[in-house]
Parts: structure tokens; sequence; C-alpha cells
């Protein structure tokens, strides 16, 4: 990436090549049931594949919708907190796999906000000039972190990768390839320590003498740690604040959103959402009974999911909660 | 325009000599400055399994109070926070928000965690530049922090890696505020080709046990930093140099204008070989011998030396540049 300084904040930023790996080739298909979820179908990745595999398939997709080329590409974000290795993270290997060399690739770790925080980093690259073409892969594996004896974690979490495209309109070459957004705008907020809603505090550097040791392997600090009331109690307080604020700074009337997709998480949680904002609960769609919950990847993966009921003008909000915690809204209009 | 208008730093108290590992490992002292030039480095643990308990967002918190202090700026007036490691506190969440409680950022403050490596920091710098540059925000904190000495095998296995890596936090305030300092250009660059040339495999997503006993087993014991140090020299000897022209080149300024160069420290010898590349020796930075490579920290630690050394002052012209596992490498030209 090389930066001129070239502001123009009337650049038409445009969202495409929306898209997620092949399920078939992702893995297995499983079902789960569980009290308080009730049954819900996630995937789960072949023991061979590993994440930067699945972000692979899901950014050559982006490409082949977007009609563009990985020679295109002049920027990569990956957003992930479990990469095939820690260092280097899964952009690396990523890069490789599409053959790409002297790029930019960055790496974030935002947990469930990456893609949003990715995008709005994205949108202000291409406004200031600094990149053209930017290709954004959301890609966890977090069925890994199964610990057979944990049933908060057994029952919620899923392997997936999305990926999207973030190009200035008037270098796209068609837009004939739905699902294609506009951007309209995003809100980023992080927050004071929040670690024991959802932790997993080993390989930790703060702990002495060792980061990990070999008694770690069967430690449940290892493993991640959730308390769920406490998440739902945060989700119920930060989400509608911010999606009405943002809502508020981008002049967007929240009635008008054809749909929100919220932290795949718990329809519950949407149902409350949509009711502290005084908005019809069938706005808010969730497929977290389909997938599970499978961190950065989510949001998109919801998006995916009702994209063909979209038409074009229609308003969708993309807001996501993260360990942490931090928060991110953005709305899209669908072209 | 983004500019930079404060630099701080923190190092922990703790010193460790090479002759204080000699006493752990089967190395010595000259053998390390050979091929090195580090002569001791800051560590939040002691050489004997114990130390205070500083954690990376302790170092960052330390850092980032210099950096404001220098900025004369409040915490509160902070509207975004980049924050460079691959060590933070805990494996999930990153150390971001621990940050906000400890500096007391205002409550919503946006932090952006960036992994990548040693090149974090620059990376991350073209984050606030992105954010400054668009108007979205006023003042960013870029810190890049690391905590590598419980990551390290301290037995004479590992002292081709462990004698190296350090820790410390640097941070600088960026701001469009300023009418002075300008980040004139940031260039970033990866090649995942060589990823397993300088990398740490274990823990692993790309398998389903992410961690497990082989892994603490060997020679090369997978849960430690492992490196092909003739083939990294080899690269960052390239990458490094080319980086710098590039970026002169890119904004059509001769090498000669430049006041000083402020390298990712990683090794002498390849700070060496960097300023021998753009025919200025006298104009590489360098301070590996009193802290060692402490990754993502190590240019913002450099630069507030520079600075307290006065070898950066207003109106100086300065570039830095990095390199590290990826790889990654990237370069920045900024006006103080």
């Amino acid at each position: 990436m090389s930066q001129k300084i070239n502001i123009n904040i009337d650049r038409e930023i445009v969202v495409t090549g929306v898209s997620r790996t092949n399920e078939m080739r992702l893995g297995s298909f499983q079902t789960r049931i569980d009290s308080r979820f009730g049954s819900q179908k996630f995937y789960k990745a072949h023991s061979a594949v590993a994440p930067s595999d699945a972000a692979l398939v899901a950014s050559l997709k982006s490409l082949e919708q977007s009609n563009l080329d990985a020679g295109d590409l002049d920027f990569v974000i990956s957003c992930t907190q479990t990469p095939d290795i820690n260092n280097p993270g899964m952009v690396s290997f990523l890069l490789a796999k599409l053959g790409l060399k002297n790029i930019a690739g960055l790496e974030i770790k935002q947990s469930s906000c990456g893609p949003i925080f990715a995008l709005d980093f994205a949108s202000k690259l291409i406004k200031t000039g600094q990149a053209k073409t930017i290709l954004v892969v959301c890609t966890d594996f977090l069925s890994r972190y199964f610990n057979q004896t944990n049933p908060d974690t057994n029952s919620i979490f899923g392997d997936g990768s999305a990926a999207f495209i973030v190009i200035e309109k008037s270098r796209l070459k068609s837009l004939n390839n739905p699902p294609s957004f506009k951007f309209l705008g995003a809100q980023l907020n992080s927050y004071a320590q929040s670690e024991h809603l959802y932790n997993i505090k080993i390989p930790g550097s703060q702990r002495l003498p060792q980061r990990l040791s070999v008694q770690d392997i069967l430690s449940t600090e290892t493993q991640p740690q959730l308390d769920l009331l406490g998440i739902e109690a945060a989700n119920l307080k930060i989400m509608p604040e911010n999606i009405f604020q943002a809502g508020r700074s981008f002049k967007i009337n929240l009635e008008q959103i054809k749909y929100f997709f919220n932290h795949q998480l718990c329809a519950k949680h949407n149902q409350a959402i949509a009711a502290k904002l005084d908005l019809c609960e069938s706005q808010f769609f969730d497929c977290f009974d389909s997938y599970g919950h499978c961190g950065s990847a989510g949001v998109i993966l919801a998006l995916l999911d009702r994209s063909q009921n979209l038409k074009s003008a229609d308003v969708v909000c993309l807001s996501t909660l993260a360990a942490g915690l931090s928060s991110a809204v953005a709305f899209l209009g669908a072209i | 325009m983004a500019g930079v208008i404060g630099t701080g730093h923190f190092v922990p108290h703790q010193v460790i000599t090479n002759h204080d590992l000699e006493k752990l490992m089967d190395t010595t002292d000259e053998w390390i400055v050979q091929r090195s030039g580090i002569k001791q480095r800051h560590w939040v643990r002691n050489s004997f399994d114990s130390g205070v308990n500083l954690s990376n967002s302790d170092l960052a918190t330390k850092a980032a109070q210099n950096a404001l202090s220098k900025a004369n700026i409040a915490a509160s007036e902070i509207d975004l926070v980049v924050y460079a490691s691959i060590t933070t506190d805990f494996d999930l969440p990153g150390a971001g928000n621990a940050l906000i409680s400890k500096l007391q950022l205002n409550q919503g403050t946006p932090v952006f965690e960036v992994r990548n490596q040693c090149s974090g920091f620059l990376y991350g710098m073209s984050i606030a530049k992105a954010y400054l540059d668009s108007g979205a925000v006023r003042n960013v904190l870029l810190i890049g922090a690391e905590v590598q000495s419980t990551g390290l095998d301290l037995s004479t296995r590992g002292r081709n890696t462990a004698v190296l890596f350090a820790d410390g936090a640097g941070a600088v305030v960026l701001s469009n505020q300023t009418t002075t300092s300008k980040i004139i250009s940031v260039k970033l660059q990866a090649d995942g080709t060589y990823a397993d040339k300088l990398c740490v495999r274990s823990p692993s997503f790309a398998r389903d046990e992410i961690i497990c006993a082989q892994d603490f087993e060997g020679e090369s014991p997978a849960i430690y930093p492992y490196m092909d140090g003739k083939f990294v020299f080899k690269m960052a000897s390239e990458k490094m140099p080319e980086m710098v022209k590039a970026l002169c080149a890119e904004q059509s300024i001769p090498i000669d204008d430049l006041d000083l160069i402020v390298p990712h420290q990683a090794n002498q010898r390849i700070i060496d070989m960097l300023g021998a590349a753009i025919a200025a020796p006298h104009k590489v930075f360098s301070n590996i011998a009193k802290y060692g490579n402490t990754t993502a920290a190590s240019i913002p630690i450099a630069m507030n030396e520079a600075c307290q050394q006065g070898l950066i002052q207003s109106g100086s012209l300065v570039c830095l540049v990095s390199f590290g596992a990826g790889f990654s490498w990237a370069g920045a030209l900024i006006r103080f």
C-alpha cells in the first residue's frame, strides 16, 4: 500500500462479493440439542482443514463474484481469534495461498466485531486514497475450543468463514453479481475490561513464569469461560443504545431498516433488543440455529442468508458485541 | 493531516544481562553480542522463574501516559486507540479493554487490536493515519507493547531465540490538529511464502487439538519461537533497505534529506546492513544493545529515545522501517 493524500469524502464505497465458504468443503454438518437454545445445526471443520483454507475458499468466491482477480487487491484484512497460529497470524498463510506478494496484509483481533471494524477501516483507506480494492476475510473455527466438560461452550460454538470486497464503486467492473451494498456508515466502540464475561486466559503473556505449560492441555483456562447471563445483560444494555446512536449519527430511520443482523448468539436477545428499540421482531434476523456462534464470520453469514430477500435500496444493519467488551454497528444499502 | 504530537515508552525495571543468561543456558556474553549486538534486555520476570507481575497492558499504560504527557493532552481527548501486540495479557480478550480501564479513556473509545508481529506498530500507524486523514477522529493513541519473556525457552535448547526477545512498550499520540508534524506516507507489504521461517507453531487452530503434549517436546518445541536465523537475516537485510528507498522514491525525497532512520531493533548486524545499503550508516538509530528485540514495541521505544537524545526535533524528517514474521514489512516517512 502506497499512500498519497487524496481525500474524497464523496467517494461511494461498495461492499461486494459477499460470500462464505462452501460447507461441503469446510467440513461436516452436525446437529445438537441444547435445553436452552433448542435444536441447532452447526458446521465443524474437517481435521485437515486449517482456518486459512476456509478463508481461501471464501476469498476466491468473493473475488469471483466481484469479477476481480487476486491481483486486483492491494490490501487484505484478516479478522480472526482462531488463526492457524498466532505468530505469524492467519493473514500470512492466506496471502501465500492466494499467491499474493508485496501487498498489505493486516490481521485484527476483534472477535465478533472484526468484520465491522475492518469494513470501517477499509472505507477510510479508500476515502483517503491509501488503498483501492480491499479484501476482508472473517474466519473463526470456534468448535476447536470444544471442551467436552463445559456445556456452555459445547452448546454455542461452530466454524465458519466469510469474505467481502470493499471497493470504490467506480472501480467495479460490474454489479451483476449480488449481493452488493453501498456502505452508509459505521460506529465502533470499546469498553473497559469485562473479561469475566468471556475470556480465554491461557496462553496469556501475563502469567508467570511461562505463558503455557504442559499441564495447561487439560486446564479449563485454555477453554473459553463464558458468563451467559452477563453477556445477555451486556448485549441488552449496549446494543440498543449503540444501534440507536448510530442510526441518529447517520440519519437512518431504524423503522425503515429491512433487517437487523445482530450478534449471532441467541434469538431471545434479539427479541429483547427489538422491544427496547420499539421495533418489530421480524426486522431482526438470527441464524444462530443454522451455524452456531462463528465469531467474526457470524454476522456476515446472517447477511448472506437473507440477501435474496433484499431489493435495491433496502437498508440493513449489522451489529455485533465482542469479548472485552467491544461493539460495532454498520449500515449498508442494497444495490 | 496526521502528525506526531507526543512519544513515550516504558520498560520493566528488571534488567537481564547476557551474564544473567549464562547462568541459565550454555551461552556467553561474547557470543550474544557478536551475533546480535544485544548486551542486556528488560523482562517483566527475572531470570529465575519469578518477577513482578507487570502485564502487557501495564507496560502499555505507562508508555501511553508518558506519550500523553508529552503531547500535553488528556486521556479523555483520545478518540481512537490502535494497539499492536502478539503477546496480550490473555488469549481473549486482547489488552485494549484493560487499557481503557487503566488509562481511564472515555468509555466507548474504539480500540483496534493489531496482530502483525514486528511490523505491528507500522501497520497500526496506517490505521491511525486513515482515520485522522479522513477527519473521522482528531487524536489517536498508537501503541506497540510486548511481553515476550514469558514465552521463551530458557534452557540451552532455546538459546538461539531466548537471548533475543524482550519486554517493553512504546506509544505515540497522533493528531490532525497539529500544523507542524505530518505523516507523509505509510507503506505496508507482506509475503506469506516464508511464514514458517519465523513462527511459534503452537497453539494452532489448524488442527483439532489446539495444544498437545508433543508441542512441549523435541529439539524445537512448538510452543517456543522458531527462527531460521540466516534466512530471516537475508530477507530483512534486503527488504528494509528496499522499503526505505521505495518510500523516498515515491515521495521524490533524496535519502540524503532524511535526518534519521529508525529501524525495527531485531539485530545489530541487520541494522548495520541497512545503513550500508543506503550509504548512510550514521543516520540509522540503534538501541538494541540496551533493550533487545521488543517486537511491535521496538520502533516506538527507539523513536522516543531518539527524541529524548535530540536526534529527532521539530522539523526532522524521519523514516521508520520494520521487518518481521509473516513475513511482513513496512515503512513510514514522518516530518516531526
